[in-house]
């Protein structure tokens, strides 16, 4: 099921926590939406739901007008962040209960609730109640009653973030088989970037109530749009480095040489910008010209593999993943040349992408 | 600190009596008041032949029990009381629980209705019994006025022995409300809303909500209002006299601790040791029941699952 949010705005009393949304969501995907605490990715996913009402603007699942409709007459399965089992039911009873109002017969009811039981993993714990099951497996049984009634649209609202570190990764797994073997549109939301990058078609990124880029995760991350999306994703976190343009060429705070850019000759003398650099994008060099930035090796940790070096350049300490091969030791001075993906220069003022 | 770790295990005896000290004056008070008063009730409805004046018995033995298990005004008091806690509890308690869950529903003057509902607890008996007695008045009373505007006929509640036990049921219902919604109100409050909006969202009728969700998960405040109430309703006697002035036409309202207060005052000379044995017989009823409650809400939690945790 496609949704379009048009134009969408929630105002909460003083607050707006959604400013101006406008996005059409492919169907059938996994699809995350991220951003910082507060950013309002929660009130879309209530408002999709139908829990929250709109301020302004429209919703529609593919041509069909839901900003007014009731949330049980949205064919939505919702998973609540502490999952919200029933207590007094059983797992059973719990995965059956959305049945139940819908007035399936009781055989019936058993037989769905059983084989999506069986779907999650949980089809052994069938008798027990919410209190007796552990963190991953109320997710389970949470999944399964939102799903239950076969909904066209499936939202979990911060799902992982009640687990332990290793639950967490085994269960976003398992979020992205049941939406592989439902396929049914899924939209969660999350404000850790690993998750969101690991499992999801498409990342919703989202800040302080506006839409910053949908894209899928390898796209965001590659081609982010502006200076806090490339912030927001990777780990280690893009290494920002600020410069004033000057004569087509960018001059680190703290450096007394210019750095060639390709990408930034076209840009205003005396702009100030931000020169934003995955740690990836380093490569040692013994070359000492313009394309090289220079700096002095502070700290060096192996990790096998990779080795993450802190370089001082300027006024900058650089973070930078190069290969253990390039046999780098503390105090040398090192140059660096720069890969053509992963480097990124930005407005200082705006955040705007300007190379 | 190896001398702070000494006097911690054996400190002086001044340090070890002072916890004591501060017992003290309410250990006394209750003494007094309360465990010398039970344990001489005890001993008293075992007294044979006692004379309250001179304080000399017999000796001892189950003479009071026999005689008061043979008396018929006992037996017919053990009967009303039964009837009215049947009658008093359920009502009371399904009232409450309605008027409560439309407390809970956030509106703009559930503040205001909280206070109304409280308002009965902190309003004197005699007042409020004076006040449905003239409700209850057969001429010129409130609810004859409404029997009569929906056509039916006036009903003399308080003469009529038919009709002054429902009178009495309904007061005691009334007077039981206030304390039983707010105590329901406060388990309501402790249910997260988000099991609601789970429901709801799977399209849950307000009335399957209340029935599937509500109603367990407060079970555990419902039994302890039922147990709070029951406990109550056993001891009605304060109700008789506002309304009735008495145990109603006949002895026909001749409740358990009514029964009580006439062994002991009503009667020349007062019989304390029958009135004391019908006072164990009323402690022993409410143990067997709410001790019956008690064991029905834990089998009802333990199919709940709840035992586990």
């Amino acid at each position: 099921m496609n949704i379009t949010l048009d134009h969408v705005t929630k105002k909460f009393a003083e607050t707006i926590a959604v400013n101006d949304f406008s996005a059409r969501l492919p169907s059938g995907q996994l699809l995350c939406l991220l951003g910082p605490s507060g950013c309002g990715k929660t009130t879309i996913l209530n408002m999709l739901s139908g829990i929250v009402p709109v301020t302004a603007g429209r919703i529609f699942f593919d041509d069909r007008d839901v900003t007014e409709l009731e949330p049980e007459k949205r064919g939505i399965g919702l998973v609540f962040q502490n999952y919200s089992l029933y207590p007094h039911m059983s797992v059973l009873e719990n995965i059956c209960f959305p049945l139940e109002i819908q007035g399936v017969k009781k055989s019936e009811r058993i037989r769905r609730a059983t084989e999506l039981a069986e779907m999650v993993y949980v089809d052994n714990l069938l008798k027990r109640r919410p209190a007796q099951l552990s963190g991953g497996q109320q997710q389970r049984v949470a999944i399964a009653r939102a799903l239950v009634k076969n909904p066209q649209l499936l939202l979990l609202d911060e799902p992982l973030s009640n687990l332990d570190a290793r639950l967490r990764i085994e269960m976003r797994e398992e979020i992205r088989r049941i939406q592989q073997e439902t396929r049914v549109t899924t939209i969660f939301v999350t404000h850790d970037q690993e998750e969101a990058m690991s499992i999801s078609d498409q990342i919703v990124l989202m800040k302080d109530g506006y839409l910053q880029q949908i894209a899928a995760p390898l796209e965001i991350y590659r081609n982010p749009i502006n200076e806090f999306t490339a912030d927001f994703l990777g780990n280690p976190v893009i290494n920002k480095l600020s410069g004033v343009v000057r004569n087509g060429k960018i001059r680190i705070d703290g450096t007394e040489r210019e750095l060639a850019l390709p990408t930034a000759e076209a840009l205003a003398d005396g702009r100030k910008i931000h020169l934003s650099i995955r740690a990836e994008s380093f490569e040692p060099s013994d070359e000492r010209d313009e394309t090289v930035l220079i700096g002095s090796v502070a700290a060096l940790s192996v990790t096998g593999k990779d080795t993450l070096a802190n370089i001082r350049v300027g006024d900058f300490d650089v973070r930078a993943l190069v290969d253990s091969d390039a046999e780098l030791s503390a105090g040398e001075t090192v140059g660096l040349t720069l890969k053509s993906r992963g480097v990124f220069v930005f407005d200082a003022e705006s955040g705007e992408r300007l190379a | 600190m190896n001398l702070y770790a000494k006097n911690l295990k054996n400190p002086p005896f001044k340090k070890r009596i002072e916890p004591f000290l501060y017992l003290l004056p309410f250990t006394i008070g209750v003494a007094i008041f309360t465990l010398y008063p039970i344990v001489n009730v005890f001993i008293l409805s075992f007294k044979e032949n006692y004379r309250h004046l001179t304080g000399k018995y017999s000796g001892f033995g189950f003479a009071n029990y026999r005689s008061i298990l043979k008396d018929p005004y006992f037996i017919q008091a053990i009967q009303i009381t039964f009837k009215y806690v049947l009658i008093v509890i359920p009502f009371a308690v399904a009232l409450s629980l309605m008027i409560a869950n439309l407390l809970n529903q956030k509106t703009k003057l559930s503040g205001l209705f909280q206070t109304m509902y409280f308002l009965p607890l902190i309003t004197s008996v005699t007042a409020v019994g004076l006040t449905w007695k003239y409700m209850f008045n057969y001429r010129s009373g409130i609810i004859n006025f409404i029997l009569n505007l929906f056509g039916l006929n006036s009903v003399n509640w308080l003469q009529d022995p038919n009709a002054n036990f429902w009178a009495l049921c309904i007061y005691g219902i009334w007077s039981m409300m206030p304390f039983t919604i707010i105590l329901l109100l406060s388990g309501l409050q402790n249910i997260d809303p988000r099991y609601y909006t789970a429901a709801k969202v799977d399209g849950a009728s307000s009335l399957r909500i209340f029935f599937r969700i509500t109603v367990p998960l407060l079970s555990p405040t419902i039994w302890l209002v039922v147990i709070i109430n029951t406990i109550s309703a056993f001891k009605v006697f304060n109700e008789l006299f506002p309304l009735f002035a008495g145990p109603g036409i006949g002895h026909n309202l001749y409740t358990l601790v009514y029964y009580i207060y006439h062994q002991f005052r009503g009667l020349t000379p007062p019989k304390y040791g029958r009135a004391a044995a019908a006072a164990i017989i009323l402690f022993g009823l409410i143990l067997i029941f709410t001790r019956i409650q008690f064991l029905i809400q834990r089998w009802n939690r333990e199919i709940h699952g709840e035992k586990s945790k």
